[in-house]
């Protein structure tokens, strides 16, 4: 990054390739529609751009890309039309199956493994705080000091959060096979 | 294992990267954006740092810009001074008032006098004066003399604009006091500068030189104001006749 804010637009395309995946699966899982997640990754990456000559390395990039993606997510969640993300409440319980898998294409469907859909699924229905710190970790590959830093808590409720997500995902694939 | 052990192994697991969990969530996980997404962030990409001057931000325009300015700086101040005109390389060009200047007989040389015997410009001196004017010699100090004093109508004589190598003619024509002390000067201007008065075997040179130049008012006049300066100061055998006559004045 700090090669891209000196004027070299190769840098960025290399950092581009690097995070682009993981980033937009990201997205991808906190939206209920893969263009509605199309168009957070497209403005989380504007707003890297256009932070370009302000950037200044305090933290590690990564956590810094995830911290921009995160606040695009909650204004996403916030804006007027809020059903186009995953659900926000925090009642605990594995919400139903999203839209975007409903919609998926059924070669893709059936080729995948049938746990590994649910899993995703059951992702979907998890409370937003519980799933974005399983995110963070799972595409972005942060820690947990990182996650605390990005999602702007504590250490402790980070890792709360993250036992809490992991625990009803298990419970959840056990009880449904 | 109780269930609280269990999910903090299973959080360990987890965080390792190593887990079930992960390994059946990486499974399928492989989603990218399209490749119009990435032609348009790409795209991007440029305009924006096209929009910014890529000279302005270069790594080169970063670290080098402080020392170029500094260097730029430097250069031109060179420049000025080197080719500011120096009044001591180049006499030619005049600076009236400067020091490297003769010494203005009609101003410096002229105020002790004044000061000290005011009285004694009766006007027999003036007439004496009048005529000491005269001489082609002493016409051209007169000229050099005018550019820094007014002369005594009042107005500032209008001055030839000086040719190329004429003020260094003139110079040498009209040497400086401290170069030559003992040079006369016609009229009012036949008092010595204050440094040649003080010192007397310099000033005496003046009045003998006053002398060989037929102006002996002059060297009266600085003699007596010598003689009141030193009186015991032994004069030289050449200015004993102007002495023993300055005597006989004497009621």
């Amino acid at each position: 990054m700090l090669q891209y804010r000196d004027g070299d637009a190769t840098a960025f395309d290399l950092l581009y390739a690097r995070h682009k995946g993981a980033l937009f699966r990201y997205c991808l899982r906190h939206c209920r529609e893969r263009s509605t997640a199309e168009e957070t990754f497209q403005d989380v990456w504007m707003r890297v751009i256009g932070a370009r000559r302000r950037y200044e390395p305090r933290a590690k990039f990564t956590t810094w890309l995830y911290r921009i993606a995160r606040n695009r997510v909650i204004d996403g969640y916030r804006s007027d039309n809020p059903g186009r993300f995953q659900p926000l409440d925090d009642d605990g319980e594995i919400g139903a199956l999203p839209a975007a898998d409903r919609n998926d294409e059924p070669d893709r469907r059936l080729a995948s493994d049938q746990q590994a859909v649910r899993l995703r699924t059951l992702l979907a229905g998890l409370p937003a705080e519980q799933r974005d710190v399983f995110l963070l970790h799972e595409e972005a590959g942060l820690g947990l000091d990182a996650i605390a830093e990005v999602s702007g808590v504590g250490r402790e409720t980070a890792k709360s959060r993250l036992r809490y997500a992991l625990s009803k995902l298990r419970a959840a694939l056990k009880e449904r096979p | 294992m109780n269930p609280e052990e269990r999910d903090e192994e299973m959080l360990r697991e987890f965080l390792e990267g190593d887990s079930a969990l992960s390994r059946l969530y990486r499974r399928d996980a492989h989603e990218e954006p399209n490749a119009g997404l990435d032609a348009t962030i790409l795209a991007e990409a440029r305009r924006n740092l096209a929009r910014t001057s890529h000279v302005a931000h270069s790594p080169f325009a970063r670290h080098w810009v402080v020392p170029t300015s500094l260097a730029a700086v430097l250069v031109l101040s060179v420049s000025v001074v080197l080719l500011t005109p120096d009044p001591v390389r180049h006499p030619g060009v005049e600076f009236d008032g400067v020091a490297e200047s003769p010494a203005p007989a009609g101003s410096l040389a002229d105020a002790p006098e004044t000061a000290a015997s005011g009285e004694e410009l009766s006007a027999p001196a003036r007439q004496q004066r009048a005529d000491e004017a005269v001489g082609k010699s002493s016409e051209k100090r007169e000229r050099k003399a005018a550019r820094f004093k007014s002369v005594p109508g009042g107005e500032q004589q209008p001055r030839p604009a000086p040719a190329i190598g004429a003020g260094v003619a003139e110079e040498a024509a009209a040497p400086s006091v401290s170069r030559t002390p003992a040079e006369p000067l016609p009229g009012r201007q036949a008092m010595p500068a204050d440094t040649v008065q003080a010192d007397p075997a310099a000033w005496l040179r003046f009045i003998e030189s006053l002398l060989k130049e037929q102006n002996p008012q002059a060297a009266r006049s600085n003699l007596r104001a010598f003689r009141t300066r030193y009186p015991d100061f032994s004069l030289p055998a050449a200015l004993m006749p102007l002495a023993a006559s300055l005597d006989a004045e004497r009621p």
